[in-house]
């Protein structure tokens, strides 16, 4: 073979197997491609109220007398059983209790507790992070960025309005009994217990004979 | 007499290497330095937030310079270049983008330097030591829920967005849209960016209130571009019908509140977070590795019932 036409089919040779070896994309594309593909919100918030909210609501506080704790020994109640994201004065909680729905509100119901303590359980505006963080099982930690981390709290929140609120709507009384799971917040340099208002996850409703 | 002279000499010199051993200075014996990278220095939050944080790294020990990125990644990019030249000891970083500015970060972890987010993201878990970061989302879901109770749950209203490159922008209209949307008679009739700039901002609301004259209420991204949004809303003759709202707790929103002009704001503080991203860098320096990826810092909801706590004067 002549020594040009050797040299040509090297030269294509090489220039074939550079060409092979890189795969050129718009950098845009592919940093697109990278980060925003791979999270469903929707999917992490099923699993966290299937696989990790049963056991956020098994370690609960029991209300009353976390509300007594938070009055007298503040610090103690953020230490043991409160949960803070960053720097910041709100902590969240996550608690469960028993009582007698007083009054249907346009948002809330009103339930006293042992004939004296009344809180209130949210059926409307349900909004913010009291399920996420007050679980103690979302890590920010996991999530690439806050877009993520947020849209958690969105779509626990939908979950509420999907399968909590619809059976207090539906069917909650004065009179009845209700025994609830959910999760508040308060200020720490606001604190009045008076003012709780806990988003539901868990609610049994019974009229005294039957739930 | 010798003896006693002796000690103290030793003691001194122990005290000297001691000493010598614990200040910011590098093998060189020069002063350790921090470069601090902001994104835009023509808007005085970012202003307040370059030079807080320089402030602290000078009064812990550092030199600091501060680097202008003009809102243009390139510009970044070729800050990132020079700091890593130049061998900074960290990185006090406000990013320009949130997908455009992890390969700057990256290329400083490379050349073994710490770079620590500042107000504004980047999508990486692991890039930057930690991103300390106003909760923008938690702030504007509580100013969503004052804007639905304002506006008694009806009626129309503009969003007009920052930089959509930004994180930021999209985390404060998805913590307002998640409350607002719940309501539906309440609609947006438009939704625009102006990139934080007060006099884009003008422009747009004047422009969007020419095609639609029945607005009630306008939410912004940032507090200049709800300033921006008032003064067009002023010269419409409107400012008794549309309600302005705003988020940064900005010195003339806050003003513009007591004054009846603003409905609400939120209150971001860029003192805190840059001044502990200081800290943060200056204990990684010093050995320490454990870090949170994100650190989110709490901001407030400002309306009528509590501004006179934030007035500049209080």
């Amino acid at each position: 073979m002549k020594k040009p036409i050797k040299y040509i089919l090297g030269t294509l040779a090489v220039l074939l197997v550079l060409f092979l070896s890189f795969d050129i994309q718009k950098l845009d594309d592919y940093l697109a491609a990278d980060t925003k593909v791979h999270f469903s919100a929707k999917d992490y918030a099923a699993d966290f109220w299937e696989n990790k909210l049963p056991a956020a609501i098994s370690q609960a506080a029991p209300l009353l007398p976390l509300t007594n704790m938070l009055h007298n020994d503040p610090e103690k109640a953020f230490t043991d059983f409160g949960q803070k994201l960053g720097i910041s004065g709100t902590w969240y909680f996550m608690v469960q209790g028993a009582g007698v729905i007083e009054a249907v509100e346009e948002e809330n119901l009103l339930v006293t507790m042992n004939g004296e303590f009344q809180t209130r359980i949210a059926t409307s505006f349900i909004f913010g992070n009291a399920i996420r963080d007050g679980s103690g099982a979302v890590n920010i930690n996991e999530f690439l960025n806050m877009t993520d981390f947020n849209n958690v709290s969105i779509e626990i929140n939908n979950l509420v309005r999907n399968n909590t609120v619809p059976i207090l709507k539906e069917n909650a009384k004065p009179g009845m009994k209700l025994q609830f799971a959910g999760a508040f917040e308060i200020k720490e340099d606001q604190i009045d217990v008076q003012s709780i208002r806990i988003i539901p996850v868990s609610v049994i409703l019974s009229d005294g004979n039957k739930e | 007499m010798k003896k006693i002279f002796l000690i103290k000499l030793m003691l001194g010199l122990l005290i000297f290497f001691i000493a010598g051993s614990c200040n910011n200075k590098s093998k060189n014996g020069d002063l350790k330095k921090m470069a601090v990278v902001i994104s835009t220095l023509n808007n005085p939050w970012f202003v307040v937030l370059g030079e807080s944080a320089a402030e602290r790294a000078q009064e812990l020990g550092y030199v600091a310079h501060i680097f202008d990125s003009q809102n243009n990644s390139a510009k970044e990019a070729e800050h990132f270049d020079n700091i890593i030249a130049m061998g900074y000891d960290a990185i006090l970083f406000n990013p320009t983008d949130a997908d455009g500015s992890v390969l700057n970060v990256k290329r400083a972890k490379e050349a073994g330097i710490p770079t620590f987010c500042m107000d504004r993201e980047i999508n990486s878990r692991d890039a930057a030591v930690t991103q300390l970061l106003s909760d923008n989302f938690t702030g504007c879901v509580k100013l969503g829920q004052y804007f639905v109770r304002q506006m008694n749950k009806k009626g129309n209203y503009v969003e007009i967005l920052g930089l959509v490159g930004d994180n930021n922008t999209w985390n404060r209209s998805s913590g307002f849209h998640s409350v607002v949307d719940e309501f539906p008679d309440l609609v947006m009739v438009a939704q625009q960016s102006a990139d934080f700039d007060r006099n884009k901002a003008m422009d747009v609301m004047e422009t969007i209130m020419q095609a639609n004259p029945d607005i009630d209420a306008v939410f912004c991204g940032n507090d200049a571009m709800a300033m921006g949004a008032y003064q067009a809303v002023l010269a419409a003759g409107k400012a008794d019908e549309v309600k302005v709202f705003g988020f940064d707790g900005a010195r003339d929103a806050v003003e513009g509140i007591a004054d009846g002009k603003i409905e609400a704001t939120v209150m971001q503080f860029p003192v805190l977070m840059s001044r502990t991203s200081a800290e943060l860098a200056d204990q990684y320096i010093n050995g320490n590795r454990d870090f949170s990826s994100k650190t989110p810092v709490e901001v407030i909801l400002i309306t009528p019932e509590n501004v006179k706590e934030y007035l500049p004067e209080n």
